[in-house]
């Protein structure tokens, strides 16, 4: 239950926070009429493309796989903080 | 840091009774002994007239009595069990301050902070939340002001667009630090809580609870800053405001205090 715990909350918190990140940088790109594309290799992690109708942003599945990363690695620093513990 | 021109103060939820020291918030009693008992029972009267008196009373040496009075007031202090009510002029406690921190250099550490606790009304959810901003209004403020003003010099566009981004990241920065707590406190309701100030730090002291609802109250913090984050940012998006969309930024780093790299996330994830 520990472990899935850990998992849960540190998944929220990275995807909160890389999702809050590319809606930021998004809109400020956007905003300056620029265009942006950010992966990790085949994963997309942000497009930002403008064209004569405005901009439009992509958010790609290259977040939820930083969110799950870092759920991953929350719950293993949870592992060994738990062994400490003991 | 004290001196003896300070004196000390019971904080609301800390009492007196016989020769015990009661703290209702924690539901914790620590034994007192005689002289504990004589200077908490001056509790407001300058310490350096309670360690004069002491020493009279115990024939000590007037720099022991002054050093034994200092520790205690210190121990209580840094125990949560008393309030310094702090009477020099600030400028001369910056002063000190630097002082001491310049002879603590050699060892690496600094002065210990002075903490301050105030009770919260935990009665309902709105009045732990409202307590919990009174109490932190004039720090958030502080700290808004700063980051505004830091803000101010490196960004790189129009004044106006400039102004409105420290003052919207300000703006984040303070709120977010009263609604980390207000979360805290809000989901209290019908427990003992109070608020510290520690030089930095911030936190909510509360009675010990079971672990699913310790799990409960250390999420509800950062959930909640989060929260408003994430709806800064979402406005944001609807409204194609950049300069929200930084706003809303600082309150969602608080999405850290989800992992078990805070004190919150470890005491969420149960540890």
């Amino acid at each position: 239950m520990r472990p899935l715990r850990a998992f849960a909350f540190g998944s929220v918190a990275g995807a909160v926070v890389v999702y809050a990140t590319a809606v930021t940088v998004g809109l400020a790109v956007a905003a300056a009429d620029a265009e942006l594309h950010i992966a990790i290799g085949p994963a997309t992690l942000l497009a930002v493309e403008s064209g004569r109708d405005g901009s439009a942003a992509t958010f790609g599945p290259g977040l939820l796989v930083l969110a799950i990363v870092a759920g991953l690695v929350n719950a293993a620093v949870a592992a060994v903080l738990s062994r400490r513990v003991r | 840091m004290l001196s003896l021109e300070d004196s000390i103060a019971l904080p609301a939820g800390v009492r007196v009774d016989g020769h015990v020291v009661v703290d209702d918030v924690r539901n914790a009693r620590y034994p007192a002994n005689d002289s504990a008992l004589f200077v908490l029972r001056r509790a407001g009267r300058p310490l350096g007239d309670v360690a004069e008196e002491l020493g009279r009373r115990h024939r000590l040496e007037p720099g022991r009595a002054r050093t034994d009075v200092l520790t205690f007031a210190h121990a209580l202090n840094h125990g949560l069990l008393a309030n310094v009510v702090l009477r020099r002029p600030r400028h001369r406690r910056v002063l000190d301050w630097l002082t001491l921190a310049a002879r603590l250099a050699p060892a690496g550490t600094l002065p210990a902070p002075v903490a301050r606790r105030s009770a919260l009304d935990t009665r309902t959810p709105i009045r732990a939340a409202v307590s919990v901003a009174r109490g932190l209004a004039g720090r958030a403020l502080a700290l808004a002001s700063v980051v505004a003003v830091i803000a101010l010099q490196p960004l790189p566009a129009a004044p106006v667009r400039v102004a409105l981004i420290a003052i919207a990241l300000g703006a984040g920065v303070g709120g977010s630090i009263i609604l980390h707590e207000a979360g805290h406190a809000a989901v209290l309701a019908g427990i003992g809580a109070a608020l510290v100030l520690a030089g930095p730090r911030t936190y909510v002291l509360h009675a010990p609870v079971s672990p699913r609802r310790r799990c409960v109250v250390a999420a509800a913090g950062p959930a909640a800053a989060c929260g408003l984050g994430l709806a800064v940012i979402a406005l944001a998006w609807a409204l194609r405001l950049p300069e929200l969309a930084i706003a809303g930024c600082a309150p969602v780093g608080h999405a850290i205090g989800l992992t078990v790299a805070t004190a919150d996330g470890r005491a969420a994830c149960g540890l």
